[in-house]
């Protein structure tokens, strides 16, 4: 089962609300998620989004984690990008294999610009 | 004068023969001192002394020419270098002349031994009868005294002693029979005598007379009393020296001649995690190996290297830093001085060193940069918050009413602002912790500044701002560089006074890229240009306004752009502006 939907893995309350009002300006579905493992129960319920953005560093489950087990179940059916304040966020995405990364903060045209890269037909 | 032998008759011969066999030297001598004869005792006891003893002796002269009557006279004359101890015997025989007998001088006897030890010792040797009256009071050491020899013969020992009560005590226990020696001061002098007091005991052990001999030991003692005050003045610095460094809080350590550990304060042994015992007298290099020394590189401590090894080598180390590791103590990072001891001219003769444990400080230190770091990160996502809001708001149907639309500007523009300072505090906090880390990527430095100076364009409204640029691709971190290109049109604004020129230039000059911005602003005088880069400086400080910034800006630029493996300088003309350059290596060109 997929969406059309990107999820939003975020534990910053604040921040998850503007990638979403960010995301829905560039005409998206939009999905959040508080931890890896919240993210992981809406997948299994709701079905594979088509691009994850998610945070490395959240309580009860981190990216590190969910990216893991996400990737046992789902292989890769869905692009994940590393969003994170975090100076290794290239070493994390490289850890992760993920698709792409995003530096905190940003600003709305870089989030739509990654989200398109990853989501644009081919 | 010669000597003749008269030969007369038959009685005469005997005469002759006794006077010339006679056991003691005969001399007959004339009036004018010729002697005229001399018996065989007389040649053989003068030898060639015989034809001068007119004038080897007054009392010669005085024999012959007075007529005296001399009764066992000493003389010493000289013969062949030896002196002739003589006993003289002269008697005038008439009209004038006389007849002189020398014998040689018996042996110095016991008694004139004693004598002699006596008149010339610095002793006082006397005797009391069991009554304590002096009964010989004798020796050089009187003078001393201000007495004569014999002169308190007849007196008691209570008239002698009498204000020197010790004095007096002493020669009681003498008299009771006891046997004693004893240190006596003189009462208002500086004197001391040692007197050894011996009771002579009859068979029935009755006291018959004491004996004493006092020494004069008053030099002895004024030196013993001035070694000893030396002394105690060498032991008091000693102690004090090694309570100084026993208390030092600070690890010292004293290495000899010799390489080896002569002297080390607690503090030390701690650090080392050896007892002293153990340590004392081990090398310097064996120390060295087995606590692993390192530089704070982590290379392997070269033994030569050592603070303590080099002082004795006449070196003076200063501020070094080392790093050490002990099963106890873990590894702890030092900083050591050490300085050459030389002592009485005869060149280094041990050196010493004290080592200041960093561990904790550089712990602390590391910790604020990891505080700075988790402070700077947690400081973006807020500010992510803020910025995406005024973001969002400023697309929002409500951005259209002007009012509106000004308010925007203004908390857009705030938030920008504090996320570009949050920026830098990353970027130093990363620095500090080493935790730096560079894209590697194509960067289009011309558009890039481009883009900078776009997003700039109320900051740059007032000035008359002209950027020329050519396609410069350097390969790099887009962001960064970003940052350093905003950091130096920031400062070209902040120096120069509204309506002054600005020019930003990108060009290419062989390999390098090039970025310089030239301003027409205050300047920097020349003693603070090197500073600019330095961090938290302020190099108009003190000028008369205050330009503000967190002072790091330039810092970084230096930083990220030598990170690059670029350089950035600056050329400026106080009054007359400033020309900021940074070079870069064109992409695919690793200088």
């Amino acid at each position: 089962m997929t969406t059309d939907a990107i999820l939003v893995v975020e534990d910053d309350e604040d921040l998850l609300d503007l990638m979403t009002m960010m995301l829905e300006a560039g005409g998206h579905h939009v999905a959040g998620a508080r931890n890896g493992a919240e993210a992981l129960e809406h997948i299994r319920a709701a079905g594979v989004p088509k691009l994850i953005l998610l945070d490395m560093n959240m309580p009860v489950m981190n990216g590190y984690e969910f990216a893991r087990r996400f990737r046992e179940t789902y292989d890769r059916r869905a692009p994940i990008i590393v969003v994170t304040a975090n100076p290794s966020a290239r070493q994390a995405a490289a850890a992760i294999q993920a698709d792409g990364w995003l530096g905190k903060p940003f600003q709305q045209k870089d989030l739509l610009q990654k989200v398109d890269e990853q989501t644009r037909p081919t | 004068m010669g000597v003749s032998r008269h030969e007369t008759g038959g009685r005469a011969n005997v005469t002759d023969a006794a006077f010339d066999s006679a056991p003691v030297a005969i001399l007959i001598v004339d009036a004018s001192g010729s002697i005229t004869r001399a018996n065989r005792c007389a040649t053989e006891l003068l030898g060639p002394l015989l034809d001068r003893c007119w004038s080897a002796d007054p009392w010669f002269q005085q024999v012959v020419s007075l007529g005296h009557t001399v009764d066992r006279v000493e003389v010493a004359w000289n013969r062949d270098g030896t002196t002739l101890r003589l006993e003289l015997s002269a008697a005038p025989c008439d009209p004038h002349g006389g007849v002189v007998t020398l014998r040689e001088r018996p042996r110095v006897g016991l008694e004139e031994r004693l004598r002699n030890i006596v008149d010339h010792a610095a002793l006082v040797l006397f005797a009391l009868d069991p009554a304590g009256m002096f009964l010989v009071s004798e020796g050089r050491g009187l003078e001393k005294l201000g007495l004569k020899p014999g002169q308190v013969v007849g007196l008691s020992v209570e008239d002698v002693y009498g204000n020197n009560p010790g004095l007096l005590a002493h020669a009681r226990r003498a008299l009771a029979g006891e046997r004693h020696t004893a240190m006596d001061v003189i009462a208002d002098t500086e004197l001391a005598f040692e007197t050894r007091w011996t009771p002579l005991l009859d068979p029935q052990g009755r006291v018959k007379a004491v004996v004493g001999v006092a020494v004069d030991i008053t030099e002895r003692r004024q030196a013993e009393a001035e070694l000893q005050s030396s002394l105690e003045e060498v032991l008091a610095q000693r102690q004090l020296l090694e309570g100084a460094v026993s208390n030092i809080i600070d690890p010292v350590f004293i290495a000899d001649a010799q390489g080896r550990l002569a002297l080390a304060n607690a503090a030390a042994f701690r650090l080392i995690d050896m007892p002293a015992d153990e340590a004392l007298g081990q090398t310097i290099v064996d120390i060295g190996a087995r606590l692993r020394v390192r530089t704070p590189a982590g290379d392997p401590g070269d033994p030569a290297a050592f603070p303590l090894l080099r002082a004795l080598a006449g070196e003076t180390v200063r501020e070094e830093d080392f790093v050490i590791e002990t099963a106890h103590n873990g590894v702890r990072h030092l900083r050591l001085n050490a300085a050459p001891i030389r002592t009485g001219g005869r060149g280094v003769t041990a050196s010493v060193a004290i080592a200041r444990d960093l561990t904790e400080e550089i712990e602390l230190e590391r910790m604020k940069d990891e505080l700075l770091l988790v402070v700077a990160h947690e400081l973006r996502t807020p500010v992510a918050v803020m910025t995406g809001y005024c973001d969002l708001l400023a697309q929002s149907p409500l951005a259209e009413q002007p009012t509106a639309q000004r308010l925007i500007r203004g908390v857009t523009r705030g938030s920008e602002r504090l996320r570009r300072r949050v920026d830098n505090i990353v970027v130093l906090a990363e620095l500090l912790s080493g935790q730096l880390e560079l894209a590697e990527e194509p960067v289009e430095l011309d558009s890039l500044v481009e883009a900078v100076i776009a997003d700039m364009t109320r900051d740059t409204a007032r000035h008359q701002l002209r950027v020329v640029t050519q396609r410069a691709t350097v390969c790099g971190d887009r962001e960064r560089l970003g940052m350093v290109a905003r950091a130096l049109v920031d400062n070209a604004i902040k120096y120069t006074p509204a309506g002054g020129a600005i020019e930003v230039r990108v060009e290419v000059r062989g390999e390098l890229a090039m970025l310089s911005v030239t301003d027409s602003g205050t300047g920097i005088p020349r003693r603070k240009q090197a500073a600019v880069f330095e961090r938290f400086c302020h190099p108009r400080v003190g000028a008369e306004v205050d330009y503000g910034g967190l002072g790091i800006e330039l810092y970084l630029a230096r930083e990220l752009i030598t990170a690059h493996g670029g350089d950035i300088g600056v050329d400026s003309e106080e009054g007359r502006g400033s020309t900021f350059h940074v070079t870069l290596p064109v992409e695919g060109r690793v200088r």
